[in-house]
Order: C-alpha cells, then structure tokens, then sequence
C-alpha cells in the first residue's frame, strides 16, 4: 500500500517538472518566436531570441527537463528521510543548474527588440542566472548536510537495534546460558 | 508599468529587489564558480553527445521505471512489532542497577549477582 502511495506521490512531481520545466517554458519561446506585434500603421515589433536559433533553446529544455522530470519523480517517489531521497534530491539541484544554464548556453538569456524608427534594445539575464547558480549552490550544500544527518540517524537507529539481546540468552535461573 | 501602479505588487516587485541586490554580493561570485564547472560539462556533452531527444527520453524511462521498481519493493516502512516480541525487548531492555549489563527478567544479576 505505502509502495503505490509513494509512486503516485512521484507522478504528481513528475507531472509538475513536465509542466514547469518543459511544457510551459518550450511553448512559451515557441509563442515568443512566432508572435508578430503590429504597430500601426503599418510596422511589425520584431523580438528575436538566440539569435534566431530558437530549435537549440527548445532541444535543451525538454532534454534537460525530461532528465529533471525523471530525478523528481525518483525522488518524490522515496520515502521520507531516506537515502536515495536525499541523494536524487541532490542530483536533481545538479540538473537544475544545467537546466538554469541551458538557457545562458543556448542564449535564451538575450533577447532583442527592434522598435521601429528608435531602434533596437537587448535584455541580458545573465547575470540572474549567475545569481540563482549561487543559490543553487547554496542549496547543494544544504542538501550535502541532510544527507550526513540522515546517514548518522540511520546508523543511531542500527545501533539501537543491536542493544536487543532475546531473553533466551539468559538460562531459567537468569543466569547466562 | 500598469501592474507597479497596484500598490501590494510595487511592494512586493521593491522586497524581490532587495533581495536580490544584497544576496548578488555573495552568490554572484559562487554563481561564476558554478558556471566554470556547468559550462565544461555542457561543452562536453555538446561536443560528443549528439543532439538527439531519444537519449534523454531514454534516460526519463530508465528513471522512471526503476524509481517505480525500487520504491515499490522497498516502500521505507518499518517492520511492525509484534506485541510479545515488544514484550520481549522491554524484557531484555532491563538492566541491572550496579554493573549496567542486561538481565533479562531475573531479580538477580546474572554477572555480578547483586539483587535488582
């Protein structure tokens, strides 16, 4: 029963990573690529992302996100203070740097627009991603430390167990057999 | 600029602003780190994986089927314990007063012989 429960948990945060991390940012850049902004009276708002290679952003998000949705679903489907939760959490904070970087790699993090008869403007993101690889950081060592407390709890509760001695050691009399 | 007329989002779009002001001191620096091992990693994969969806849905099924297997064979519940084998423990639990060592359910202790 706890078996079916903890796999149905691991299809819920499959499903969110599939939303989150895949479905929703690739047909995002897609809209994005494809949307024509008109302005009267006769001019279009042309925003390029990547430089035009906007098939290189896609690829990387859903291989990176298949890969993320697969280590959310390992580890939202393990049970709670255990080891492999704790170390597929880890690797999925890994894939999540990838992912963020993926974006900065692909250039999604640059995006111009040409506004006409003003000229042209480019976002750079660079610099939050770096900002949120910090973090991501930051949380790997977290996760590094969950993992240390879990081993010593598990090894706290081995040593707990070996203290039962059966009452069959002891003879009728309590004395040792 | 239509949405930062709304009092609660200027608020909140001004305490996200903070944050990320005073926190880009430090993790921006642990960021460039990051990024040094990231990008290898990446050019390397770029360089001699190629460029195909099948490898990662491969990667998603393996995943997926043996995080189904193994956590279905092995759910992380404890063992519950029987009534007399609970009864058993508290038994084997005791210990005698003067030299610390088990003595089962005996009065006398089975090592130094004192009385418990």
């Amino acid at each position: 029963m706890g078996g079916m429960k903890n796999i149905f948990r691991g299809f819920i945060g499959m499903a969110i990573y599939l939303t989150t991390t895949m479905l929703i940012p690739a047909l995002t850049f897609e809209y994005v690529d494809r949307m024509e902004i008109f302005i009267p009276p006769d001019e279009i708002l042309d925003i390029e992302i990547a430089k035009g290679n906007i098939a290189v952003v896609i690829f990387w998000l859903v291989a990176l996100g298949l890969t993320m949705s697969g280590l959310a679903f390992f580890s939202w489907s393990s049970p709670k203070e255990s080891r492999r939760k704790v170390v597929f959490g880890i690797l999925l904070v890994f894939a999540h740097c990838f992912y963020l970087w993926s974006y900065k790699f692909s250039g999604a993090t640059a995006f111009g627009v040409e506004i006409p008869g003003l000229g042209r403007v480019i976002f750079d993101f660079a610099g939050i991603v770096l900002l949120y690889l910090g973090a991501y950081a930051l949380i790997i060592v977290a996760k590094i430390w969950k993992l240390i407390e879990v081993e010593f709890g598990k090894r706290k509760e081995k040593k707990e167990e070996k203290v039962y001695i059966p009452e069959s050691t002891f003879g009728k009399d309590g004395g040792a057999i | 600029m239509i949405l930062l007329q709304v009092d609660i989002l200027r608020m909140i779009a001004d305490f996200i602003g903070v944050i990320f002001l005073y926190s880009k001191v430090v993790l921006t620096p642990i960021g460039e780190v990051m990024k040094l091992w990231i990008e290898s990693v990446l050019n390397f994969i770029d360089t001699f994986i190629p460029m195909r969806y099948e490898i990662y849905i491969i990667i998603f099924i393996i995943l997926v089927v043996s995080g189904v297997i193994i956590n279905y064979h092995w759910p992380g519940e404890k063992k519950e314990v029987k009534e007399e084998e609970k009864k058993e423990m508290d038994v084997s639990a005791k210990k005698c007063k003067y030299c610390g060592k088990p003595i089962g359910d005996s009065e006398f202790c089975p090592y130094c012989g004192s009385r418990n």
